[in-house]
């Protein structure tokens, strides 16, 4: 008789092997005992001490983010305390009340889906049945997954049975996301916070896995699912059993970088030369045979600005912290000294942009991105290194900005296609260099005094120039004067100690020329930037970009303005 | 026989799967609207019950059902024109997913469009989307991952469906769905590499015709003054209100308009979509600055953002007509 129920048993038994065979990895690699469960030391120790002890609490509430192991916790848990082999410490997992645990049907064992029944009635169920000794293990135990999902009154009905249940239960509630589960049922529970996994423990729980399903595959493989997991083991199996499922039981690196949509495409690279070149048309077709080849594009731009930063710490001179082979380095070395920290911060900035722009697979916004990178604004771009002293000499005999010289140098980089922007680009600052040479400036002195270099960078006035405009309020005949700094002037560039202010109207300019309001303006900017500076005032022309679509269109249709406000 | 269309590796992963037994019980299908995951999902479910040799066959019996969505073991689910998909339905899953399949081998839920799941019905799907009962699949498609729960996602294997290439939907269109070569060369281009587009552009003929109105009066458009302008978008804002889709449709139909023309103006002409009107193109870039055409599409997008959060369509519409760069010499008429 006992005989013949052994046999039934293993004929059951091989069944459900068999199950477990064709059920995908994170099922069947759940963790059965404490020891297993993967980076949450701090919550296993802690159970473990408290099992051993005999002093488990009645509610636990498991919180983190998904795949951390919670769910496989909350089973372990109801194993350990009505395991009939130990019931201190780890499960066993060989006895009945173990197995039954494990395959799901434990008649003392709840697993309920709050989440599928989260409202009143189902809790007030709940409540009747709880108040029932256990039918055959020592303990009944709940383990209330996705406890969030709760509504209000299910939540508040629940209270009283979790703060004081019956000697013979144990509450489990699971959750990923702790902050809408009510105080009320928080300061009832030992709550332990589950961490992402930390990317070698997953390797080696990873590599466990490869070891029993005779998958052969490479650590570096492993460690790129790891981080492409995000802390997540759930995702990381899953991960390993799609690789399974395309490549077979032998996997290798490039294999896994397809799979993730790493291209290690060299296009990438030749993108962010195209951006420093200001090549439009060589930059469009690439980003467009991307497209076409059917790669991943947002993988694409990441690689793009992983690319752009990589440029921007070899200019900025930190070559150590890039992580990428040698060759390609030496590469990047001869772009990155061809073009001006400001535009490959640009770049960078603005790929990094599209990243949240991607409606999935229109490679529009990229080519926006590409197209807005390459075309300068007009906007005088100053040069990364500071003016040298052979520059200054330069502009002594002729004050054209520092601007111009690497307008032309860049210029032959630029394709027929462009042909047509030029006039317009190059007339610009042309226009504000040329224009003190018509009209006289009596006050002005030549510069003779080297200036701070780090100082002479442009870009440090206009992100404190504001503070100047708000430093004259209340100053003038009228109390006006920052109103008209703010609106009719902007600052252009700097030449050692003296600040060139650009007028949009001549208006404005005279009234800023005279002696009485230049002083105050001078004794301002000095004040601000904390050394003496000389104004200077051009004439130039408003670029587009201040005003607003809607201005220019009230403009055409006749309208004046009166004055204009910053956001 | 898998009857999609390319995406050569996830059919790839899909048959071997089957082949090995070792089907996920859960996928997400990502994918441009109309790229063919419905067909994958489909096919994956007859594949699930096919009683031929080489599943899926398509012919037999159980193949046909699921095709013609009548299979008893196969659910679709979708939005049915409501805004969301509510939990009762997913319960409704839960609920049928522990009864035995009726008459085929496996049970199997098509979620379509994922990203609409209610978050109580999102959050109601987890246990079951991580530990089915035996012989029950789940096949989630949706259009924008990142829209699903990271749970939901995470219990899922992901199959990116990407735009097929240009050169596969013209030679598909012209060798199964029987279209002119020149039909299928500007519907590939226009359907932006998703095939069920332009099928059912080659079989509905007021879809071409439509598109052809709606450009030229976007080329009118651009040549009159404001008065006209103002009217158009009155016209557009009066639609938006029976039709938000149409008016999304037109916009779209703008930008893809105003990128062929940076395009041609960035010297890249080869990608153009609009190729029946490359002529037009060629003219109409000659006239704007590539700093303008930028601007406009990036006004388009901006348009296309406020429309879809509730902001007073026309003075949107209205804005975006002042929006519209000026042309070159001042050919721009003053009314």
């Amino acid at each position: 008789m006992a005989k013949k129920q052994a046999k039934v048993e293993k004929v059951e038994k091989t069944e459900k092997d068999e199950r477990r065979g064709a059920q995908v990895y994170y099922r069947k690699w759940r963790p059965q005992s404490l020891a297993e469960v993967v980076g949450q030391e701090h919550v296993t120790q802690t159970l473990l001490n408290a099992l051993k002890m005999g002093r488990v609490a009645h509610a636990y509430l498991f919180c983190g983010p998904r795949g951390t192991g919670k769910t496989s916790t909350g089973r372990i848990l109801a194993k350990a305390v009505n395991c009939l082999e130990s019931g201190e410490g780890e499960p066993c997992n060989a006895c009945i009340l173990c197995q039954a645990t494990t395959e799901g049907n434990a008649i003392d064992t709840m697993e309920i889906d709050a989440a599928s029944n989260r409202g009143i009635d189902e809790i007030r169920e709940l409540r009747e049945r709880i108040r029932f000794a256990p039918s055959i293990a020592r303990n009944k135990v709940y383990i209330i997954d996705e406890v969030h999902m709760l509504t209000e009154p299910a939540a508040n009905a629940l209270l009283k049975t979790l703060e004081e249940p019956p000697p013979h239960v144990l509450f489990v509630l699971a959750t990923t996301e702790p902050h809408k589960v009510p105080l009320t049922i928080l300061s009832r529970c030992q709550r332990f916070d589950f961490r992402r996994i930390p990317q070698a423990a997953m390797v080696s729980r990873l590599a466990h896995i490869c070891e029993s399903e005779g998958i052969n595959i490479e650590d570096s493989s492993l460690k790129l699912i790891a981080r492409s997991a995000t802390g997540s083991m759930r995702d990381a199996e899953n991960l390993l059993e799609q690789l399974v499922a395309y490549y077979g039981y032998q996997i290798d690196l490039p294999q896994v970088q397809a799979m993730m949509g790493i291209t290690g495409d060299v296009r990438a690279l030749e993108l962010a030369k195209h951006v420093v070149d200001m090549d439009i048309a060589a930059g469009l077709q690439t980003i467009n045979s991307v497209t076409q080849d059917g790669l991943d594009l947002k993988q694409f731009n990441r690689e793009l600005v992983e690319y752009l930063r990589g440029l921007l710490l070899l200019k900025a001179g930190a070559a150590a912290a890039i992580d990428l082979p040698e060759e390609t380095l030496s590469e990047m070395r001869s772009t990155a000294e061809r073009a001006p920290m400001a535009q490959l911060s640009k770049a960078a900035r603005l790929f990094r942009e599209v990243e949240l722009q991607f409606d999935g697979f229109s490679p529009l916004p990229l080519e926006l991105a590409f197209v807005e990178c390459a075309m300068s604004e007009g906007k005088p771009i100053t040069p990364a290194i500071p003016a040298t002293p052979q520059k200054i000499e330069k502009t002594d005999k002729k004050p054209a900005p520092p601007v111009q010289s690497t307008r032309t140098e860049q210029e032959p980089t630029i394709t027929p296609a462009l042909t047509e922007e030029k006039p317009v680009k190059a007339t610009k600052p042309q226009k504000a260099a040329e224009e003190p040479a018509t009209t006289p400036e009596p006050t002005e002195e030549k510069q003779t005094t080297p200036g701070k270099l780090g100082e002479t960078d442009i870009e440090h006035f206009r992100n404190r120039w504001r503070e100047v405009v708000d430093a004259t309020r209340g100053m003038g005949s009228a109390g006006n004067l920052d109103a008209l700094l703010r609106s009719a002037c902007e600052p252009l560039s700097v030449e050692n100690d003296t600040l060139i202010l650009g007028f949009y109207y001549d208006f404005h300019k005279e009234k800023i020329e005279d002696p009485k309001y230049r002083h105050m303006v001078e004794a301002k900017v000095s004040e601000v930037f904390g050394q003496p500076y000389k104004i200077r005032c051009v004439l130039t022309e408003r670029k587009a970009k201040t005003r607003g679509h809607l201005v220019e269109a009230a403009l055409e249709m006749g309208a004046k303005i009166i004055d204009e406000e910053d956001e | 026989m898998w009857q999609v269309i390319g995406h050569e590796t996830s059919v790839a992963l899909l048959d071997n799967s089957h082949k090995s037994g070792k089907l996920s019980h859960a996928y997400v299908f990502v994918g441009p609207p109309h790229v063919g995951k419905m067909t994958l999902a489909l096919n994956l479910a007859q594949a699930l019950n096919c009683d031929g040799d080489k599943q899926p066959c398509g012919d037999c019996a159980s193949c046909q059902r699921v095709a013609g969505l009548k299979h008893a073991d196969v659910q679709v689910i979708g939005l049915d024109g409501k805004y969301e998909i509510g939990i009762d339905h997913i319960r409704e899953i839960g609920r049928s997913a522990n009864l035995k399949p009726f008459e085929g081998r496996n049970r199997v839920f098509i979620i379509d469009g994922a990203e609409h799941l209610s978050s109580e019905a999102a959050n109601c799907l987890l246990k079951t989307l991580e530990e089915p009962p035996p012989n029950v699949h789940l096949i989630l498609i949706t259009t924008d991952e990142r829209l699903l729960i990271p749970t939901v996602r995470s219990r899922c294997q992901k199959l990116e469906l990407r735009p097929l290439p240009i050169p596969m939907i013209e030679r598909a269109l012209v060798e199964q769905w029987a279209a002119t070569p020149e039909q299928a060369r500007l519907l590939a281009r226009l359907s932006a590499g998703c095939l069920g587009w332009a099928v059912s552009a080659s079989l509905d003929e007021s879809i071409p015709k439509e598109r052809a109105e709606q450009l030229s009066s976007l080329l009118q458009i651009t040549n009159q003054g404001r008065v006209e302008r103002f009217a158009y978008a009155s016209r557009l804002s009066s639609q938006f209100a029976k039709n938000r889709g149409a008016v999304r449709d037109v916009l779209s139909l703008w930008v893809e308009w105003w990128r062929d023309l940076l395009l041609i103006k960035g010297g890249c002409s080869d990608f153009i979509t609009n190729i029946d009107r490359e002529s037009t193109l060629y003219s109409e870039a000659e006239s704007y600055h590539l700093t303008g055409i930028k601007g406009f599409i990036k006004n388009l997008q901006q348009t296309m953002e406020a429309l879809g959060q509730n902001a007073n369509p026309r003075l949107v519409l209205e804005v975006l007509m002042l929006d519209i760069p000026k042309r070159e010499g001042g050919l721009v008429s003053k009314t």
